[in-house]
């Protein structure tokens, strides 16, 4: 779990380089033009001639495709199979699998579907995987994003691999006093006490710590504030978001005026 | 309006959001190891709604699918469910629903009410059907949010005095004596 959640990968490359918001930018634009954006490979057009290429220039396709296999591809994949068989409404049938048939029409929207999902979920992949989330969250917090939001993204971002090795912490204590995970079901159910007891009231504990640490850290002054890392926000960066934002105008306009 | 929701955003509220985050987590991995028809992953949610209001309620829930739909995308989806559970368990909560224990059990069951069809609703458009196993909305929805309803009541009851002097609404809680 620790592994697979810390996404980013740092490596030397132009992509890495670029201002966080940028990314973010480049990220939203993919997904806004992908999905809204008029035609029928559309979607997959952008997976492989946006996001492929993006990953392989930031040296970064071995992950991504990690990522797109054990991630992405069974998700979109068990959707596009469920919606093929269930959804009716198919003219031309393809063929049948027991009492449901399956249609060419289902079928080419199911994928139209699935692969819109395979997109958006690259595009957040990509981001992830090129940019440090306590970067992106210092950038938009400079860019005005309250402090309070910021704080709870990288927060639970940063804890995640803790609430595994505390649940494994309780449950390893407890089987070492005897817990017995097998017995019969009001026997397990009695067990919720000493699974779930720890479990609140170790976070109590741990609320008053974060109390005390955010207090210190003058997280209620109303002063302005200042901040430890320079993140670069150079011209490149400011002709690309405009270009982005210029694109994904484009595919709006696009999509109310040609349909 | 305004005015009360900015009061329901203390500091303590931050603190409060992403370790509630945590206790679903924890929590809902950790049942899965009991074998048990129960789920507890919203219990962190339903506290936070309790004791500093609905919408903070329903960014917890939103925050942990969010984090859990990182961990497996088929999560995703489902987002609307935990913010529906976190603003109907606020909502409740302001409604006098969670100052007794009689009170919280009903108040778990309208939650589970909620969540249930929230989710097949969602379940129907993913996979253009839907199982309508009339195990999981007679019983498993019900004893799960319940039983969390119940959890973060007692959890709210039996808080340190020093933390629960901070809580926006701690008036949702207490019956008169604190």
């Amino acid at each position: 779990m620790n592994d697979r959640l810390s996404f980013y990968r740092k490596k030397n490359s132009p992509i890495h380089t670029l201002n966080p918001f940028t990314k973010l930018t480049l990220t939203l634009a993919l997904i806004v033009i992908g999905i809204v954006g008029g035609g029928y490979w559309t979607a997959s057009l952008a997976v492989c001639l946006a996001i492929a290429p993006l990953t392989i220039f930031s040296k970064l396709f071995g992950d991504y495709l990690r990522v797109a296999f054990r991630l992405i591809l069974p998700t979109a994949g068990f959707m596009f199979v469920m919606q093929s068989i269930f959804i009716p409404g198919g003219v031309t049938e393809l063929f049948r699998i027991g009492p449901f048939s399956i249609e060419v029409e289902t079928v080419q929207r199911s994928y139209l579907i699935a692969s819109r999902i395979f997109l958006m979920v690259s595009a957040f992949a990509f981001l992830l995987l090129t940019t440090h989330p306590s970067e992106l969250m210092t950038d938009l917090t400079r860019r005005g994003l309250p402090p309070q939001f910021s704080y709870v993204l990288i927060s639970t971002l940063q804890i995640i691999p803790q609430m595994q090795a505390k649940a494994q912490t309780i449950i390893s204590a407890q089987r070492s006093r005897g817990l017995d995970t097998e017995s019969s079901f009001m026997k397990r159910i009695g067990l919720l006490v000493p699974l779930v007891g720890p479990l609140v009231f170790g976070s109590l504990v741990e609320v008053e710590e974060r109390a005390i640490a955010i207090e210190a850290r003058g997280f209620t002054s109303t002063r302005v504030k200042t901040f430890l890392h320079d993140i670069p926000d150079t011209h490149m960066d400011k002709i690309i978001r405009w270009a982005l934002l210029a694109l994904i105008i484009v595919a709006l306009a696009s999509k109310i005026w040609l349909s | 309006m305004l005015e009360k929701i900015k009061q329901d955003f203390r500091p303590i509220t931050w603190i409060l959001i992403p370790i509630a985050v945590i206790v679903n987590g924890a929590g809902g991995w950790l049942i899965t190891k009991l074998d048990l028809p129960l789920y507890l992953d919203t219990v962190g949610t339903i506290f936070v709604a309790v004791v500093t209001g609905p919408l903070a309620g329903a960014i917890t829930g939103l925050v942990t699918n969010v984090i859990l739909g990182l961990v497996s995308p088929g999560y995703a989806p489902y987002w609307p469910v935990p913010v529906l559970i976190g603003l109907a368990a606020g909502i409740l909560a302001n409604l006098g629903w969670f100052k007794d224990w009689s009170k919280v059990l009903l108040a778990g069951l309208i939650i589970s009410v909620v969540a249930s069809i929230t989710s097949t609703l969602i379940a129907m458009r993913i996979h253009g059907n839907a199982d309508l196993n009339p195990a999981y909305f007679l019983v498993e929805e019900p004893v799960d949010k319940i039983a969390a309803a119940l959890i973060a009541f007692g959890t709210a009851r039996f808080l340190p005095k020093q933390i629960f002097a901070l809580l926006p609404r701690r008036e949702n809680v207490t019956s008169g004596e604190r």
